[in-house]
């Protein structure tokens, strides 16, 4: 019991912030035009089982533990090759990009596109973010 | 007791094994010059794949064969706002790197 | 039989491997005639890099190119190549994308088209209205 309100505490307050990528376009401005800003968050959870294994040590007994990182080892073979951030189960999370910015920005007159590749981590999970800021030009006075 | 091991570890074996994918590059282009709403233009997507055992391949031709599909599916017209997104999808001893291209063709 | 297995490894030391760090793309022109394009690379040995001065006249080399229109539809790669076991390895920039020339682009003020950079927002500006 203890084991796990230490876990739980740790995750509530251990969270780290990491930039992977960070590209501005254009900014427009224009005199008979406001700029009103806008935000797009798309978040997946990325899983790092080399910390699973590790945070395992303290939750399961030496026999349990032993298997734990085997399995870890074995699903590592399985899942190999470069990764930003951590690994996550959903392919194509932020394929409707575009869809969400016009949602934002229904006129197409968007300018001072910022495009954020981050991680917020915690132990043993994170979530992997894509980030667009930006600037919808709308008519002054409409 | 042997049991509950066999189903402990077959559950968290069935939760994590999976096809598991790194989104490295989210990157949105901008929208001038032409600035058009999502109805007056088309929809236009490409995608190109790289499968290569343990990294072994010598060029990453796949970048430009996306960028060649983009522009063959809006010809004559001019493509505003397109997100390019890199990422991998992992395998046994093996990935596949994926580019992915979509913008709104203004004809 | 050593031959046989010599050649594989070798070519495979010498071929590299090739990863890409970043891909961005600017918006396309609807006029794709004049393309413009230019590779920057640095080779690294072991690790040391003191600085990545070798992107720095890839701009330069676009607006030679390009001297009177705007340079759109870029792709920019940023690639890695490994060679020998990883000891050795070249930063390499591609930027590939096309030059608009500003003719086309004066006389089609109300067309969607490409401007120089620096009537781009004037005229951007008009495309708004």
């Amino acid at each position: 019991m203890r084991n796990i309100l230490s876990l739980s505490c740790l995750l509530l307050l251990c969270s780290c912030a990491q930039l992977h990528h960070v590209q501005i376009g254009e900014v427009a401005s224009h005199s008979g035009y406001v700029q009103k800003p806008f935000d797009i968050k798309i978040s997946e959870s990325g899983v790092n089982l080399g910390e699973a294994a590790e945070v395992s040590k303290i939750l399961l007994n030496k026999d349990r533990q032993k298997d734990a990182e085997e399995i870890v080892g074995l699903i590592g073979l399985f899942q190999m090759g470069p990764i930003t951030g951590n690994p996550v189960y959903v392919k194509d999370y932020a394929k409707n990009l575009i869809q969400l910015i016009y949602e934002k920005c229904p006129s197409g007159k968007v300018t001072g596109l910022m495009s954020v590749r981050e991680s917020r981590k915690y132990p043993v999970v994170s979530g992997e973010i894509v980030k667009v800021t930006g600037y919808c030009l709308v008519r002054k006075g409409s | 007791m042997r049991l509950n091991k066999l189903i402990f570890f077959s559950l968290l074996t069935f939760i994590f094994v999976g096809c598991t994918h790194s989104l490295h590059v989210a990157h949105v282009s901008d929208f001038s010059p032409t600035f058009k709403e999502y109805s007056k233009g088309e929809l236009v997507k490409a995608r190109a794949e790289q499968f290569t055992v343990m990294g072994i391949v010598t060029d990453t031709n796949y970048v430009n064969d996306a960028y060649t599909k983009l522009l063959a599916s809006c010809s004559g017209g001019s493509i505003q706002g397109i997100t390019t997104q890199y990422s991998t999808s992992h395998g046994f001893f093996s990935w596949t790197n994926v580019i992915d291209m979509q913008g709104l063709c203004i004809r | 039989m050593r031959i046989s297995i010599l050649y594989p490894v070798i070519s495979l030391l010498l071929a590299g491997c090739a990863s890409i760090n970043s891909v961005s793309l600017t918006p396309i022109p609807p006029e794709r005639k004049n393309q413009v394009r230019t590779e920057r690379g640095k080779v690294i040995f072991l690790g040391f890099n003191f600085d990545n001065d070798f992107v720095d006249d890839v701009v330069e080399d676009l607006k030679r190119q390009c001297p009177n229109g705007k340079v759109t539809g870029l792709l920019t790669k940023d690639e890695n190549i490994n060679y020998f076991l990883f000891f050795v390895w070249k930063k390499q920039i591609t930027v590939t994308g096309y030059c608009v020339p500003m003719t086309s682009v004066s006389s089609n003020k109300g067309k969607p088209r490409g401007t120089a950079s620096e009537e781009g927002t004037q005229n951007d500006a008009s495309e708004l209205q």
